[in-house]
C-alpha cells in the first residue's frame, strides 16, 4: 500500500510537471475597410485569408495563465519572418518592456539602443533591420490573468 | 530564467549569419512570390516559483496570394508613317508583369472606330492588321516579333517584360493624312495554361493562392492604343491647250494651226511622289486628226518639250530616246519621266510639274 501510494504520488507529480501553466494563442490578421453603422468608412481587423505584397498583417499573441500559480519573468519572443518588415511603432504590450533584435535573436535591446555598423559607418537600426520583437513582462502573470502582445509587419 | 539584458549600446558587426538574415529581408522589386508560406512561431518563456518552465510555442501561418498587376504601353513617340500599298508597317507595345507570379496573357487587337490615338483622331482602317508576341522576353534575347508569330504571352515571369508587335498593311486607296488606330488589350491568365485559363478574383486556384487584381481599375485588363498616319503624295493632273497660231487667224484649232498643250501635275499631298511617269498620246485631239510634234526647240530654251519641275526647267529632248533625260517619244506617245531618267522623276510635296509642248494639226490641203 505504501508502495502504491508512492507510485500514485509519482504519477501525479509527472502530470503536474508536464502540464503547462500558460496557454498561448497567436492570430494573424489584416485590416479591411468597411462601412460602419453611421455610414462612414472605417477599418477593422479580419482574418488574413488573402494577403498580397504591400499589405500589412497584424500578429496578436494572447497568453493566459491557466494554472493556479503565478508566472514570473514571462518573456514572449516573436521572430519577424524574412519576407516581412516590422512596422515602426506597431509593437504593443501593456505592462511589458519591448525589445528588438537585429541579429537573428542572439541579442535584444531597446529600440533606440540598436545600431548597425556597415563599412565603418554606424547608423541607428531601422525597422527593416529588426529580426525579432520581444515583450518582457514587468510583473508576474497572476493565476487566471490574461495579457496580449501585438505587432504589425508589411509583406514585401 | 532569462538572463537580464543590460542597456547595451549595441554596435553590431554583420556576422555571416546575420548578414544572410538581413539580406533576406531586402525588398524584391516585385514582392514576395505568390504561394510562399509565411510562418510565425511565438515562444513564451516563464518561471513558476523561480523555476524556469518549458518554453511554450504557438504557430500561425498564411500563404502569400497573387497580386495580378501589369502594364501595357505603346512604344515610340508618334504615329508610324505608312505609304499606301505598304505592307508590314509596325509598331510595338511593351507588356510588363508587375505581379508576384508568372502569368500568361491573352492578347486582343481591335481597330479603332474613331476616337483619339496619340494627338490625332482615327478616321481610317488599314487593309490588314495583326499582331505577334516576341519569342523571348526582354530579360532574354528580346527577339523582334515575327509576323504570324506567337499569339499569346506564355508564362511571363514576374518583373519581366515582353514586346508585342502590331503589323499593318495599307491599302493603295488610303489618302494622305488618314489615321488608322488600333487598341491592344492584355488580360492575365493562369500561367502555363496557354493563356486559356481565366483568372478569377478571390477564388481559390491552387495551393491556397488567390488572385487579387491590382492593375489599373483592378479589372485584370490593360489596354493602349497606337496607329499609323498615311504619308502619301496626292496628285492631280490637268491638261489644257491654247491655239498659238493658224493661217486664218481664227484662234480655232483648225488644220494647220499650232496648238500648245499644257499639262500640270499638282502634288497637294504631304509626301514626294517618286518615279512619276507622264504619258501623253498626241493623237487624242479629235482622235482621227494627226498631230505633229514641233521639235524646233526654239520656243523652249532649246528643249523639244518644256518641263518645269517646281518652277525649274529641266531638259527634255524627244528626238533621241533613252538618252537619259526621261523624255521619249515612242509612236505618238510622249513620255516624261521615262525609265531612262536615272533616279526617276520626283514631284515634291506641294509642288507642280508642268509640261508644255506644241503640235501642228496636220493640214491635208495646205493653203498656198
Amino acid at each position: 500500500m505504501r508502495i502504491l501510494t508512492g507510485l500514485m504520488l509519482t504519477a501525479l507529480s509527472f502530470v503536474a510537471a508536464a502540464q503547462a501553466h500558460l496557454d498561448v494563442q497567436t492570430l494573424v490578421q489584416k485590416e479591411q475597410a468597411y462601412i460602419n453603422e453611421q455610414g462612414e468608412t472605417d477599418r477593422r481587423l479580419v482574418t488574413a485569408d488573402i494577403v498580397v505584397p504591400g499589405e500589412t498583417v497584424f500578429y496578436t499573441i494572447t497568453f493566459t495563465n491557466v494554472s493556479d500559480e503565478s508566472a514570473e519573468n514571462v518573456v514572449i519572443t516573436n521572430p519577424i519572418a524574412e519576407d516581412l518588415v516590422y512596422v515602426e511603432g506597431s509593437a504593443f504590450g501593456p505592462g511589458t518592456d519591448m525589445q528588438f533584435s537585429i541579429d537573428g535573436g542572439a541579442s535584444f535591446a531597446n529600440r533606440d539602443e540598436l545600431t548597425i555598423t556597415e563599412e565603418g559607418v554606424t547608423r541607428p537600426a531601422v525597422a527593416r533591420d529588426f529580426t525579432h520583437v520581444r515583450w518582457v513582462m514587468q510583473n508576474t502573470l497572476e493565476a487566471g490573468a490574461q495579457a496580449t502582445a501585438r505587432f504589425a509587419a508589411v509583406l514585401e | 530564467m532569462k538572463p537580464k539584458l543590460g542597456k547595451i549600446g549595441l554596435i553590431f558587426r554583420l556576422g555571416a549569419m546575420a548578414g544572410v538574415l538581413l539580406f533576406g529581408q531586402q525588398a524584391m522589386a516585385i514582392g514576395t512570390a505568390a504561394g510562399t508560406t509565411i510562418d510565425n512561431t511565438v515562444t513564451v518563456d516563464y518561471d513558476v516559483n523561480n523555476i524556469d518552465q518549458t518554453d511554450l510555442t504557438d504557430s500561425v501561418s498564411f500563404v502569400v496570394d497573387r497580386r495580378v498587376d501589369f502594364d501595357l504601353v505603346a512604344q515610340g513617340a508618334a504615329l508610324v508613317n505608312v505609304t499606301p500599298g505598304e505592307t508590314d508597317a509596325f509598331f510595338d507595345f511593351l507588356l510588363t508583369n508587375d505581379s508576384n507570379s508568372a502569368l500568361d496573357f491573352f492578347i486582343d487587337l481591335n481597330e479603332l472606330v474613331g476616337g483619339a490615338v496619340r494627338a490625332s483622331t482615327d478616321d481610317a482602317n488599314m487593309q490588314t492588321v495583326d499582331f505577334a508576341v516576341s519569342a523571348s522576353p526582354v530579360s532574354g534575347t528580346d527577339d523582334d516579333p515575327v509576323r504570324l508569330g506567337p499569339q499569346f504571352v506564355d508564362s511571363l515571369a514576374a518583373d519581366d517584360s515582353i514586346r508585342i508587335r502590331v503589323f499593318g498593311d495599307a491599302a493603295l486607296a488610303m489618302l494622305d493624312g488618314q489615321v488608322a488606330g488600333v487598341q491592344l488589350d492584355a488580360i492575365a491568365r493562369e500561367p502555363g495554361s496557354g493563356a486559356a485559363t481565366v483568372l478569377t478574383e478571390d477564388a481559390n486556384t491552387d495551393a491556397g493562392v488567390e488572385n487579387v487584381f491590382a492593375d489599373a481599375d483592378n479589372d485584370n485588363l490593360e489596354s493602349d492604343v497606337d496607329g499609323w498616319v498615311v504619308q502619301s503624295a496626292d496628285l492631280a493632273v490637268t491638261k489644257a491647250y491654247a491655239v498659238i497660231a493658224n493661217d486664218l487667224g481664227s484662234g480655232l484649232p483648225i488644220p494647220g494651226a499650232t496648238v500648245e498643250y499644257t499639262i500640270s501635275v499638282v502634288n497637294s499631298g504631304g509626301t514626294d511622289a517618286d518615279d512619276v511617269v507622264l504619258d501623253d498620246v498626241l493623237a487624242e485631239l479629235g482622235g482621227a486628226v494627226a498631230l505633229e510634234l514641233n521639235v524646233a526647240g526654239a520656243v523652249y530654251n532649246g528643249s523639244d518639250v518644256a518641263v518645269y519641275n517646281d518652277g525649274t526647267q529641266v531638259a527634255c529632248d524627244v528626238e533621241i530616246n533613252a538618252d537619259g533625260d526621261g523624255c521619249d517619244l515612242v509612236g505618238t506617245t510622249l513620255s516624261v519621266g521615262a525609265a531612262d531618267l536615272v533616279g526617276g522623276l520626283t514631284v515634291a510635296a506641294g509642288t507642280t510639274l508642268t509640261v508644255q509642248y506644241q503640235v501642228t494639226i496636220a493640214d491635208p490641203d495646205p493653203t498656198p
